[in-house]
């Protein structure tokens, strides 16, 4: 019985060590969230249950190695197990990663909203451009009898509801789908890929896009590992590389909270750090205002949009004296008004498929 | 609190036993009471009240059940006073928002009723409480005269939320003296962590199985499909709920208490009959003994027995949740046991063994849709794809997607269903030499290590919630 004792007893208290030596309370990169602290403990906390719940969270936020033991499930459930997904993301083939589309239940409000949207900016060129993400386009590379996606009919649903003029984005994406058009462990699509899209928008934009060779793509890093990464964990699966457009025009980018001025399109600090995607446009801003006085033409452009369109802006700055970035969940004000009031030529409303049905921004656009 | 959270494991658990070994016998009641109200209060702070009123009273009408000895009317006064007490509590408790809401449905007023939030083991601690009082009152136990130590015999956390209904006679002797050993640490240890792993790796894995298929649209449902989500669920409930008793009955055994069992697995059986005999076993012994049999049983002729039945079968079907598909469930079984009682008994026995599961397995299984598809607009259509009666296909891309996810678990969750681990423990005893016995040993120890990281790994999993709608 001693020895039985002794051993439960040390087991335990080198395990609890361990738990005490684990940060609490810090921001979780991989995560993106900070992790939960000790609970507030009172009368009120205890009665209610809150101070349990958030005793139960503690621990499990504060679990020591938590991350590795995070990847250990993963690898657990696709080599052993093998299961061909978790967490909502396939194991696709060529190593790629694809988080699956659920079914929209947006559509028709978010429609509404968008309509309401450009009939009150009626002297603007106005353009919607969906894009499919990477189940889509890569539909080939899904696990075998895995559901196909219903993007391409969703989107073909807000195209004919809306009076902007519309991109297909599916078709260039698709007929290039032999490149490597998204990440294997994020959800953006890359570089290359918003190229495509680019020139797709610009098209109907009535610009003479930039011819591929043209563009002169630089790569920055090698070791990004992104969002999907997150949901996995696991550790041997390797980081890739994220390529910028070098852009030759002097340019301005103002980012009006931060009230900061730089001259360039990219915040290559972020490289060191986990989320590397956010080094387009400095990760997240209300409005970023873009002038670049060696434009093509004298048009401005309005871009209501998520974080697809952040790698994607660099390629339009050559045609627009000014770019207007809006991201409608921090811009609180009407969209619409500012238009109107600067004279803004252009909008372009830019989403991927899976955050047009759950962004509450777009959702709330005036 | 459950048993498979990180907190009960990691914290709760080494932390209560480190003190319970510790401290002499005297006080180790009082340990494992103070452990367990704080269990239970983790959840519901508030409900214990409940626990304490209700063991209260259960505990009084004991002492004065004893008191009133050889005065058969105020006896049976207290037995009446106090199976009412324990009835209401969990009338209102469980079944009010259902009252309500069939009394709304018939009458078309609207009642302005907030239902109470269930509280956890209600149904269990009742049980157990109007078997005790009942069991005091027929003088085959002799009443508790420590509260503490009654209190401490229903509020045991190891089967307080799901189980089994213990009855005071079987621990009776140990709630006052009991022998821990290396022995009793040893199958509490394995006992345990089988249920724990049937918890985690398989029942949580087969749910998310069930998940998929349950929120799918029925009307494009395939057949094969709509079978394999059920089968699912069957097989989930069945890791589930035995695999809490397991953990229940290892816990005892930690402790030094010996529960009695609550599942012998009833997916082998070859007849309805002999399901319930092996579902969920103490549930079924308790309907016998405090219902069907109090009624008359099957010794006041056919019309009589039949009646008893479906009244024990609905009531059965009921306590399971408060909502009439579990009010089907169990008039289903009552009937299919009526049937199986005065018709087809003696045809069945003729059949093939084989033909035997089949027939249990397909009333099982079904019977479990109607369980778990609550309401008429979902499982008619699910009933429809099942039987291919409403332009369903057979199967199609979603089911062999499903079994290429789950076949491994699949195959371990139907091995397991049947005896094939005691009958490996069994030959493995059988093994004589020294040498490879340890080596065994050895095996099985680090083989349990490895399921419990994996268990651990992930539990961790589903508490990492990864903060992406900034995600973009």
């Amino acid at each position: 019985m001693k020895k039985i004792y002794l051993t439960l007893a040390i087991i335990s208290v080198l395990f609890w060590l361990a738990f005490a030596l684990t940060p609490k309370g810090v921001f979780s990169e991989n995560e993106n969230r900070y992790l939960a602290s000790f609970p507030k403990l009172s009368q009120k906390t205890i009665a209610d249950g809150s101070f349990a719940e958030g005793l139960t969270d503690f621990i499990t936020d504060g679990f020591p190695f938590r991350d590795f033991f995070m990847g250990l499930n993963t690898a657990y459930n696709k080599y052993v197990l093998k299961k061909t997904e978790i967490n909502g993301v396939y194991f696709a083939g060529d190593d790629y990663y694809m988080e699956k589309y659920s079914e929209p239940e947006n559509t028709e409000e978010i429609s509404e909203r968008l309509n309401t949207f450009f009939e009150k900016i009626p002297n603007t060129n106005s353009f919607l451009a969906l894009a499919p993400t990477a189940v889509t386009i890569y539909a080939d590379k899904l696990p075998q009898f895995a559901e196909g996606t219903s993007q391409p009919d969703e989107i073909s649903k807000y195209y004919s509801e809306t009076s902007a003029k519309t991109v297909d984005l599916y078709t260039p994406l698709s007929q290039n789908s032999g490149e490597k058009l998204f990440y294997r462990l994020d959800h953006h699509w890359t570089t290359e890929g918003a190229y495509y899209a680019y020139a797709a928008i610009a098209e109907i934009m009535g610009l003479t896009p930039l011819e591929k060779s043209q563009c002169e793509l630089t790569t920055v890093t090698e070791d990004f590992r992104g969002t999907i990464f997150s949901k996995l964990n696991m550790n041997n699966l390797k980081g890739e590389s994220i390529e910028i457009l070098k852009t030759e025009d002097p340019i301005t980018v103002y980012y009006t909270d931060t009230d900061t001025t730089t001259d360039t399109l990219y915040s290559l600090d972020y490289t060191a750090q986990k989320d590397k995607y956010s080094l387009f446009l400095d990760n997240i801003h209300p409005l970023i205002e873009i002038t670049c006085s060696e434009a093509e033409t004298d048009r401005s452009l309005a871009v209501v949009k998520d974080s697809y369109a952040n790698c994607l802006i660099p390629f339009l700055t050559k045609h627009f004296q000014k770019i207007y970035v809006f991201d409608p969940r921090y811009y609180k004000d009407s969209i619409s008004d500012f238009v109107n009031e600067n004279q803004v030529t252009d909008v372009l409303v830019l989403y991927n498929m899976n955050t047009i049905d759950n962004d509450l921004g777009i959702r709330a656009i005036y | 609190m459950v048993f498979s959270s990180l907190e009960f494991l990691f914290f709760f658990l080494p932390l209560f036993l480190l003190i319970y070994y510790a401290v002499p016998f005297k006080l180790k009641n009082a340990v494992l009471l103070i452990a367990s109200l704080i269990f239970y209060a983790w959840g519901e702070p508030v409900h214990i009240l409940l626990l304490i009123l209700v063991s209260l009273s259960g505990y009084l009408s004991g002492r004065l059940t004893e008191h009133f000895k050889g005065r058969s009317t105020p006896k049976r006064l207290v037995l009446i006073i106090s199976v009412m007490i324990d009835l209401c509590v969990l009338g209102f408790f469980k079944y009010s928002s259902l009252i309500a809401d069939t009394f709304s449905a018939l009458t078309g007023l609207t009642l302005d009723f907030n239902a109470p939030s269930l509280p956890i083991g209600i149904s269990f601690y009742t049980f157990q409480t109007i078997s005790y009082t009942a069991d005091v009152y027929r003088g085959d136990i002799k009443a508790e005269k420590s509260f503490p130590t009654f209190l401490t015999y229903i509020a045991m956390f190891p089967q307080l939320i799901a189980g089994p209904i213990v009855r005071y006679s079987l621990i009776e002797k140990e709630l006052h003296s009991r022998t821990i050993d290396k022995g009793s640490i040893k199958t509490g240890l394995i006992r345990f962590s089988n249920g724990l792993f049937k918890k985690v790796l398989i029942a949580d894995s087969l749910g998310s199985l069930w998940a998929v298929i349950k929120a799918a649209s029925p009307a494009s449902l395939s057949a094969l499909n709509a079978w394999l989500g059920i089968t699912a669920f069957t097989l989930q409930l069945y890791f589930d709920f035995s695999a809490y008793a397991d953990m229940a009955v290892g816990l005892g055994s930690l402790m030094g208490f010996h529960y009695n069992e609550n599942f012998n697995y009833p997916l082998v059986s070859k007849s309805i009959t002999e399901f319930w005999h092996r579902w969920h076993m103490s549930l079924s012994q308790w309907f016998r003994d405090y219902v069907y049999i109090p009624l008359g049983g099957s010794r006041k002729g056919t019309f009589r027995h039949i009646v008893n039945l479906l009244i024990v079968w609905a009531l059965t079907g009921i306590w399971h949740g408060a909502g009439y598909n579990f009010l089907i469930w169990g008039l289903y079984y009552g009937i299919i046991l009526i049937l199986e009682k005065f018709v087809w008994k003696k045809a069945l026995d003729k059949l093939p063994a084989v033909l035997r599961h089949i027939y249990s397995l397909f009333i099982i299984i079904l019977g479990f849709g109607i369980f778990d598809l609550d309401s008429p607009d979902r499982f008619l259509p699910y009933f429809k794809a099942l039987f291919l009666m409403a332009h369903n296909p057979l199967w199609d891309g979603s089911f062999f997607y499903n079994i290429i996810n789950f076949k491994t678990v699949l195959i371990a969750a139907l091995l397991l269903s049947a005896p094939v681990y005691p009958l490996i423990v069994e030959n493995l005893e059988k093994v004589t030499s020294q040498r490879l016995k340890a080596a065994l040993n050895l095996f099985s120890i680090l083989l349990r290590l490895l399921l419990f990281v994996l268990t651990a790994a992930a539990l961790v999993s589903n508490s990492y919630s990864p903060f992406l709608y900034f995600r973009f």
